[in-house]
């Protein structure tokens, strides 16, 4: 089937998204042309817009649209606090429990040797430099219960705990092999305030 | 319990199949290559999420198919059940594969495990006396993960962690330097107490096992000779056998021989750290539930080495029929029973021997080319197929 230019492409860009196969993009390259003009640019805008205003703050690498962002620039937050998470949505999750008032740091990841992944990839040369500029007291590891986000963890405790600052981790009582963003508000509320030290 | 319904939908050789099941031996016949150890097979898929053949989950789709279904109505304990597991492959699209309990979608595949409990016995079994020791691994873990919640949870983290760890091993290995790469010791951890886990689930099984065993084997070789199940540990070497009169497992004694995790797991890792040179040389994890095995002795001479044919078919039926009485004594209810093949692998003897063991077993799949003289004598009462291209007929 030939498609006019304009509409192939469409179709190609959006089989590149995850989850979307040839099938769902035509089905949505036509759902788009047939909306009105005013809402497929609103869509075209806020695709644009992203990527023009949202970076990684670079203090802790959260997204944000102000660097440094709301959460490092708001003195009211504990500073001597600092939760290491995997990915923003993380942040999003944790916030989203109201339980903590701390700062935070996304790794943007997990160690994965099978795929390459290692300490060199993720935020941790810039989470150690915090360490020794900020006034830590507390660093709660939160990566994911998956095996990749306790050996992520483990590694990272064992790079703190040398400094002499406390490290914690999230109780247990998350399902094992969830990612936390699936984990509802109650049970990480929980599992945050029964943190435990990491031995 | 017992399947009450069976159907499939571009399994294999069937285009649609709808079949009302009920308690009882249901003999399969069948001339070859008509689709009898497919029909087997789909159940087994549906109890364990993968096949029991060497296959892929594509392999499963009916050829030309672009996705294949199985689905299952299931009388248990608690009540009715119904199992749905669906997988397609499109080209461009990828895979997917989804699962549903009682209709609903299950989020993680290993939700459908221990819901719809199998024994499977393939000829292949014949081998689990002489073949390598991943087979009576693999026997051990296809019991723990249907039974054991904890088990089936530490033993995909086993995997992947193992999986992880090789490769930091591997790129140390390649990297011809000395120094330990610093992730090491966190993928050392997250196997040690996965691992852990394991060898203690397998210690439990296998010291129940053990007795069940002795007691099928007596029962099918009238009691000329004496089989005895230990487990190989390569944490710790050949001192952390456990043999039926030798019990020193990491200290524990013959009534607890299980030890707790927590002290496995300290022994699993100083072991990793003893053998650090020698894992970097050879790129790979040496010690862990991956290399041991399920040990065999008959009259306390090993199995795996000396049993003759005819005794490898008694040990590897007497273990089958101790895995179904394990089943019962830990589910509280016996297993679907999935036998394909194997009677035309036992002599007269066995078969009646087999048949009055499974006298109690609450419904069994037996899949055989020919009704034999003597098949409806040894199974009387069994309900008779005829599966014919992926048709499935019942007969009388
Ligand atoms: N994916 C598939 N699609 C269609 N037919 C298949 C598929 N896989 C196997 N078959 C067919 O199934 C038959 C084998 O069925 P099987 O159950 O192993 O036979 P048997 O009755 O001897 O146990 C063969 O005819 C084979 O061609
Ligand atoms: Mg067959
Ligand atoms: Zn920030």
């Amino acid at each position: 089937m030939l498609y006019p230019e304009p509409m192939a492409r469409l179709m190609a860009e959006l089989g590149r998204l995850p989850g979307v196969g040839p099938k769902t993009a035509q089905r949505l390259a036509y759902h788009i042309l047939r909306m009105p003009r005013e809402q497929a640019q609103a869509l075209a805008d806020a695709i644009v817009r992203l990527r023009q205003e949202i970076r990684y703050c670079s203090r802790c690498f959260n997204l944000t649209d102000v660097d440094p962002c709301r959460i490092c620039q708001d003195s009211s937050r504990q500073q001597d606090v600092l939760c290491v998470v995997q990915e923003p949505r993380d942040v999003m999750a944790i916030e989203g429990t109201r339980e903590y008032h701390g700062l935070y740091h996304v790794l943007h990841g997990a160690l994965s040797p099978l795929q390459g992944i290692g300490p060199e990839n993720l935020r941790i040369k810039e989470l150690l430099s915090r360490l020794q500029h900020e006034p830590i007291q507390e660093v709660i590891v939160a990566t994911n219960p998956t095996v990749e986000g306790e050996a992520t963890g483990l590694y990272i405790a064992r790079l703190v705990r040398p400094l002499g600052i406390r490290t914690t981790r999230l109780a247990q009582g998350l399902p094992m092999g969830a990612d936390l963003e699936y984990t509802d508000e109650a049970t990480l509320a929980q599992a945050l305030v029964g943190r435990k030290e990491i031995s | 319990m017992h399947l009450a319904t069976l159907r499939l939908q571009n399994f294999r050789n069937y285009p649609a199949l709808e079949l009302p099941l009920q308690p009882g031996v249901h003999l399969i016949l069948g001339r070859n290559a008509q689709g009898k150890t497919n029909l087997l097979e789909s159940i087994a898929y549906l109890a364990l999420g993968r096949s029991f053949r060497v296959a892929s989950d594509r392999d499963l789709i009916r050829w030309g198919a672009p996705e294949m279904r199985v689905a299952a109505g299931v009388d248990g304990r608690l009540g009715r059940f119904t199992l749905e597991l669906e997988y397609s492959w499109r080209p461009g699209e990828g895979a997917t594969k989804q699962a549903r309990l009682n209709g609903l979608k299950v989020e993680r595949l290993s939700q459908l495990l221990g819901n719809l409990l199998v024994v499977v016995f393939t000829p292949g079994d014949l081998e689990l006396v002489k073949g390598p020791p991943a087979c009576r691994r693999r026997m051990l873990d296809t019991e723990l993960v249907q039974l054991n919640a904890g088990y089936r949870s530490a033993f995909a983290r086993y995997q992947r962690a193992l999986a992880q760890r090789n490769s930091v091993l591997r790129a140390w290995q390649a990297s011809g330097s000395a120094a330990e790469p610093p992730p090491l010791a966190a993928w050392d951890q997250e196997l040690a107490e996965t691992g852990a886990r394991l060898v203690v689930g397998r210690l439990q099984a296998v010291a129940r096992l053990r007795k069940l065993a002795a007691e099928a084997h007596a029962a099918l070789a009238g009691g000329s000779e004496r089989l005895e199940l230990g487990y190989e540990c390569s944490l710790g070497g050949k001192r952390n056998c456990l043999a039926n009169d030798e019990v020193y497992l990491f200290g524990g004694s013959p009534e607890s021989p299980a030890p707790d995790v927590t002290s496995l797991t300290e022994v699993f890792l100083s072991e990793l750290h003893q053998r650090r040179p020698e894992e970097r040389r050879r790129g790979t994890t040496l010690v862990g539930p991956h290399r041991d095995d399920l040990a065999l002795w008959l009259d306390r001479r090993d199995a795996r080495i000396y049993a003759s044919q005819g005794q490898q078919r008694t040990v590897s039926l007497a273990l089958k029929l101790a895995e179904v009485r394990y089943f019962q004594q830990v589910a509280g209810e016996f297993p679907v029973l999935l036998l394909d093949d194997v009677l035309s692998e036992l002599d007269e003897g066995r078969q009646t021997a087999l048949a009055q063991a499974l006298g109690p077993v609450t419904q069994v799949f037996l899949t055989a080319t020919a009704l034999s003289p003597g098949l409806r004598d040894v199974w009387p009462g069994s309900f008779e197929y005829e599966v014919q291209d992926g048709k499935v007929t019942r007969r009388g």
